[in-house]
């Protein structure tokens, strides 16, 4: 995944295509769901520390995508908008797929973090309140 | 029930919000990415569509990077943090090249490279001085000013204070920039040379070309010797090439020759 990153940025070529690797993606759980006779599938809106890192790896293949067809180190390379729009629409299926959680919103063109944050009421509210129980 | 209950709620939901930023940035980077080919090479309805497209991937990944910034947050992208933001910065810069610098969206985009050069001086003071100076080419950004590439080390200065002692970082950050400004405008005012005889504008006129010579050459560590400088300027005495070259640590061929009979002349006048 570093690797697909660094290549984006230094602009050199990927030394291993996305063809050649072909290891399975890890299953969507996590390790407290794990049992010696399997793993105990998670609720669906049950939130996994994993989901994330899948949500990485398979944006990298499209970012893969992306350098392969449209940034190329080849100096014959004809240059297709065709296949811009359909990387291009990959990706935002991708951000239409990934958990509700893991996606972020824009209100008025701005992120919005949501009341569940570290800002949130309770944990501004946590100094005063931490004396009351003691 | 003695507090647990609200550190579970931090450690269950905090580390959302940072996922929830790293897929972001993840998006944007590879959009910019997709549409920069289209940008570079193509023409009509399909280059300025890309335009867009990576403008507004850089708008946002400066607001998710201040927001790791305003939150304390660990950046944790695995590309180089400078690199990311250079690139969006010229990304805006792109975008401001066809548009009338009156124009909504070259507005909207001083606001985001603004908050750009505030987190690339945090950075790397050197390459925001670098980056402000193609900047000021395009647009007008008041990071900048009255005395041209050393605003830089001010905020720097601010954010580096700010993070020595941190409680309220937004409101210490606005103060000590204000103040700094102030010094700055003071200072300037000072070298305006028709409020000024000719020696006092020889003599001022030497402490900030050494400033920005060295500040050039050497980086963030200079930003501190030059505000010192600055504020010990009106209560240098007579012999003060002396002191600013040991305060700066030049040698005297070094600095303006101008300054050496002034010197002579200076000391029989006081």
């Amino acid at each position: 995944m570093t690797h697909r990153f660094i290549s984006a940025s230094s602009g050199t070529p990927t030394l291993l295509r996305d063809c050649d690797i072909s290891t399975e993606y890890p299953a969507d759980v996590d390790d407290d769901n794990l049992t010696e006779k399997g793993f105990s599938s998670s609720l669906p809106c049950e939130l996994t520390k994993l989901s994330s890192a899948l949500a990485l790896f398979k944006v990298c293949r499209i970012l893969s995508r992306a350098l392969d067809q449209l940034l190329p180190a080849s100096a014959s390379y004809r240059f297709s908008i065709d296949n811009l729009h359909s990387v291009s629409d990959e990706l935002d299926q991708w951000l239409q797929s990934i958990p509700e959680h893991l996606r972020m919103k824009f209100l008025n063109d701005k992120p919005s973090t949501g009341v569940i944050s570290d800002r949130s009421p309770l944990l501004v509210c946590l100094p005063g309140l931490l004396p009351l129980f003691n | 029930v003695t507090g647990v209950p609200f550190w579970y709620v931090c450690q269950a939901f905090y580390p959302c919000l940072i996922d929830a930023l790293l897929q972001s940035l993840a998006y944007f980077f590879i959009r910019n990415l997709i549409h920069r080919p289209l940008v570079c090479h193509g023409s009509g309805n399909g280059a300025s569509a890309s335009l867009m497209a990576i403008a507004d991937s850089a708008k946002h990944v400066v607001q998710i990077l201040e927001l790791l910034e305003e939150r304390r947050m660990s950046y944790s992208f695995p590309i180089n943090k400078t690199d990311l933001l250079l690139s969006c910065g010229f990304s805006l810069l792109w975008q401001c090249l066809e548009l009338s610098p009156d124009s909504k969206l070259v507005k909207d985009n001083e606001k985001s490279l603004r908050a750009l050069a505030n987190l690339l001086t945090c950075d790397s003071l050197s390459i925001a001085i670098e980056f402000l100076r193609v900047a000021h080419s395009l647009v007008t950004l008041d990071v900048s000013s009255p005395v041209g590439s050393q605003s830089p080390p001010r905020t720097t200065l601010g954010f580096a204070s700010d993070r020595i002692s941190m409680p309220a970082p937004g409101l210490k950050r606005k103060s000590a920039r204000r103040q700094l400004q102030a010094i700055a405008s003071r200072f300037s005012s000072l070298t305006q040379p028709h409020q000024t005889r000719v020696e006092d504008v020889a003599r001022k006129a030497t402490i900030p070309e050494i400033g920005l010579s060295y500040l050039s050459s050497h980086g963030r560590s200079s930003s501190r010797l030059n505000l010192f400088s600055t504020q010990s300027l009106p209560v240098f005495p007579v012999n003060s090439p002396a002191t600013t070259h040991a305060l700066i640590g030049l040698s005297p061929s070094a600095v303006n020759l101008d300054y050496l009979p002034l010197g002579k002349d200076g000391s029989s006048a006081f």
